[in-house]
């Protein structure tokens, strides 16, 4: 510690010439601080995921008795396609942006992400892209297609609200907003990384993310042109999708649709393997085992993603050829996702391991991931796919790759980066019950789907027939989704009681290995007062720990000596000027021109010309804006 | 950098050494490349579903081939325009991007021309599958060069490129030093803002390139009963 605290003593008096946190609305408003921007995305996506955990809870509700009638099917088309998009699009997704802001920039020794206009900008626009998908329920019915929304169903003459257009529109924007995201993450990994900080030291998250950030960058614009062929299929009266004359093809949408669709999977997913790839080795109290093949196996996932979107479509009747080769390429995939269990486990094995709540999440995902992966293995092979498909076994597959995969990695996370992100750590105590309650919950709702699908239900169906046998497995669900929203109410308890505490402690609770721990809490607005310079894959935990003989460097540098290693100091003097950026209002209000354009396309074609006309106005503010 | 870390014990610095915009826009035209792939994959899938109206056999490729010419003529006087900058030349600097724009905007009236004619012969967003994707994919191309014009213009009206002087960026709250003396504007850091600009028009020229190739040069399918697709 002792090496870090003259560096930022010396900041601390020396210099007033240091920008200063500002506070207030306006502030954050026109905030460009990744750091607020993140906890921005946070809260935002905390807020959504309480109206996609109320429609699953009134889902699950209908469901606990057959041939109930609390809901009608139309009810219930809107509550599980507005549940899917919701929890993916406007919970996962934004989650796992606001640690991409949070830590990356901290991770990597950066002030700040490459474009922080741009970032605020990408914030804004996703905020009012996931208010205006709401808007939905209130002009005559969300959305009921299904969250893949297959034509004909997805088309005017079946989904004649104009929830389907909400949908097209509200998720196009969403989609420019995560472009955005992903081109500025990519430059700032690639471009600002500290002196010494080369690829084969980043911290794996950062890796991660920079994997999921080339899988947005490359996936979301064919789903942008599938969104855009279908709005004309439903407002122009095109056939694209459409089988009536003159002639479009259905099954094209569920290519392109699917060519998006099975990257997002890695998008939400790959994140998470970060995060926990980040916390195992922290409470393993040792390095990581197999940097590299961590690494790779994470970039061939990448790569290996747009190779297997079919396998969603095996039951379409693409052919033997077609269903072969995408069985086998489903099945490789399986291989990088392997090595990886292997090395956490291998990080864990003869660890002096410390069973902190991060830790719990962080195995509890390696665990639950891994029976969702291997369920998700029994699908490569064609025949069982096609018998399980639309059963809830898939249902109980992709839950636990999302919920017991991205949501439990994304809470090892929230718990390991709060103490950095809001200067203090949320209770381990309740943390516990907070994991011990989601654990048994998120089992109790998703295991029994395993056997109500097994035995034939098909998702979707609003009710049931009570002589089928799926009545024991329809309760237990209901009852752990009860016992998740239990574990939900005391996460949100445990969130107010940190939030109104106004002590500051550990800057570094965990003994982290990492850049971001290396300084204060709570972070000053530029981050470093001199930049770190590195020369490990440990670099914070090197330079604490001067007697160390071992070195752990992946680009070849790893070894023993028998002296101690006396690593040159983690900074140097701080610097005297930082410039940071100046607060903007375009961003905001770039953001509303775009929504504008949204409404209007909806609506009534003017408004999305005004809506046009002030996104150029803002453009053009911006590009003359001093920075 | 402004960072006074001793040289001695100083790793090597790690970025890219590509100005941070620049980076960005390689990044975002990598996005848009697969957005016009998955335009010009559709358009491909339905290339032969002309439904017995007009389809690849009425295309004018002399009136288009004369349109790609002058878009590809554009990214000649773009370069021109980029040079002309680097050397002080300010005035061929203006002349050459109002070039520019003007060359976008002739390939554009030759768009409207052609739709239009397209339109009046029947052609239309319902008329055929061929008739929708051929404008889904010609129209957001359109719509492309028009935005790349008014980029064009406006670094005339706001006076980008002449007033840069901004150095190469690499990091946010990174001090760098602007270049000056005789290098001053040679590394090309000066004129970041004019390049960005550059590099989307020439993209949108390479689209152009492709989408030309593929509609208008590729043989025209024979046509077999309707609905053969």
């Amino acid at each position: 510690m002792a090496v870090l605290t003259g560096a930022h003593a010396g900041a601390a008096h020396a210099d007033h010439a240091l920008p200063t946190e500002e506070y207030g609305l306006w502030a954050w408003i026109t905030t460009v601080d990744h750091k607020r921007i993140a906890k921005l995305y946070l809260f935002t996506a905390m807020f959504f995921s309480l109206i996609g955990g109320g429609l699953a809870l009134a889902m699950r509700t209908q469901l606990a008795v057959p041939e109930n009638d609390l809901m009608d099917g139309g009810t219930f088309n809107q509550f599980f396609t507005m549940h899917g998009l919701i929890m993916i699009f406007l919970v996962i997704m934004p989650i796992n942006a606001a640690f991409f802001n949070f830590v990356i920039p901290l991770q990597i020794g950066a002030r700040d992400v490459a474009f922080p206009r741009l970032n605020a900008l990408s914030y804004w626009i996703f905020l009012f892209g996931g208010l205006m998908f709401n808007v939905s329920w209130f002009t005559g019915g969300a959305a009921d297609a299904g969250w893949f929304a297959y034509p004909p169903l997805s088309d005017d003459q079946y989904s004649a609200s104009n929830g389907m257009n909400y949908y097209l529109v509200g998720l196009g924007i969403l989609g420019t907003s995560s472009i955005m995201a992903g081109v500025n993450f990519i430059v700032t990994i690639l471009n600002m990384r500290a002196p010494g900080m080369t690829f084969t030291r980043l911290p794996i998250f950062t890796w991660m993310s920079l994997v999921t950030q080339f899988l947005l960058v490359f996936a979301l614009p064919p789903l942008t042109v599938a969104f855009i062929l279908l709005l004309f299929d439903r407002t122009v009266g095109t056939t694209f999708f459409q089988a009536t004359e003159p002639g479009g093809d259905p099954i094209l949408w569920q290519h392109m649709f699917w060519f998006f669709g099975h990257p997002e999977v890695y998008i939400l997913i790959l994140p998470a393997m970060g995060m926990i790839s980040d916390v195992i080795p922290v409470f393993a109290r040792k390095p990581v085992f197999g940097y590299t093949a961590i690494v790779f196996s994470g970039i061939s996932i990448g790569f290996l993603g747009f190779t297997v979107w079919a396998h969603h479509m095996f039951a379409v009747g693409m052919g033997p050829i077609a269903n072969s080769v995408f069985a086998a390429l489903t099945m490789l995939i399986a291989i990088p996702t392997g090595v990886k269990v292997l090395n956490w486990s291998a990080t864990l094995w003869k660890a002096s391991i410390q069973i902190t709540t991060p830790m719990l999440f962080a195995v509890g995902f390696v665990a639950m991931f891994t029976i969702g992966g291997l369920s998700g293995m029994m699908h490569a092979t064609v025949p069982v796919d096609q018998q399980h498909t639309d059963t809830y076994f898939i249902v109980a597959h992709f839950h636990y790759v999302l919920f017991g995969g991205s949501v439990m990695g994304i809470l090892a996370g929230i718990y390991y980066w709060w103490p950095k992100m809001f200067s203090r750590p949320l209770s381990e105590r309740l943390g516990k019950w907070h994991f011990w309650l989601t654990m048994i919950g998120f089992n109790l709702t998703f295991g029994p789907m395993h056997v109500s699908g097994n035995d034939g239900m098909p998702r979707r169906v609003y009710t049931y027939p009570a002589d089928f046998g799926w009545e024991l497995w329809n309760m237990l669900s209901t009852i752990g989704a009860f016992v998740t929203l239990l574990s939900a109410v005391l996460f949100a308890y445990m969130i107010f009681k940190n939030l109104a505490s106004k002590e500051v402690g550990d800057p570094d609770p965990w003994d982290g290995h990492t850049l971001e721990w290396s300084i204060p809490t709570p972070v000053p607005v530029y981050n470093f007062a001199a930049l770190p310079r590195v020369f490990s894959n440990r670099p914070f935990w090197d330079a604490k720990h001067p007697e160390a003989t071992e070195i752990h460097d992946a680009g070849g540098g790893n070894g023993h000596s028998t002296a101690p290693l006396q690593m040159p100091p983690l900074f140097g003097p701080p610097d005297e000027h930082i410039h940071m950026p100046p607060p903007s209002y375009w961003p905001i209000i770039l953001a509303g021109g775009l929504t504008l354009f949204g409404f209007g396309i909806i609506y009534f074609l003017p408004l999305a010309a005004v809506g046009v006309l002030v996104m150029i106005g803002s453009i053009f503010a911006w590009a003359k804006e001093p920075v | 950098m402004a960072s006074h870390a001793d040289t001695h014990h100083s790793p090597p610095g790690v970025g890219l050494g590509l100005d941070m915009r620049k980076l960005g826009m390689w990044t975002f035209i990598g996005s848009e490349s697969l957005f016009f792939a998955t335009l010009i994959a559709n358009f491909f899938i339905w290339r032969n579903s002309s439904e017995g109206g007009l389809g690849p056999h009425d295309l004018d490729i002399n009136l288009t081939g004369l349109g790609a010419f002058v878009l590809l003529m554009s990214s000649l006087t773009m370069v021109l325009a980029l040079r002309g900058l680097r050397e002080g030349n300010t005035i061929a600097y203006r002349n050459y991007i109002l070039a520019t724009a003007g060359l976008g905007t002739f390939f554009l009236g030759i768009q409207v021309y052609e739709f239009t004619h397209f339109g009046l012969h029947g052609l239309g967003m319902t008329s055929s599958m061929y008739g929708a994707s051929f404008f889904v994919l010609t129209g957001f191309h359109g719509a492309h060069v028009f935005w790349g014009v008014v980029w064009l213009l406006s670094l005339l009206v706001f006076k980008v490129g002449e007033n840069a002087r901004r150095p190469l960026q690499y990091a946010v709250g990174v001090e760098e030093e602007l270049p000056s003396g005789p290098e001053a504007g040679t590394d090309g850091g000066s004129y970041v803002s004019v390049e960005m600009c550059g590099l989307y028009w020439h993209f949108v020229d390479l689209v152009w390139v492709f989408i030309f190739t593929l509609i208008y040069l590729l043989p025209a399918p024979v046509v077999g009963p309707p609905g053969a697709h």
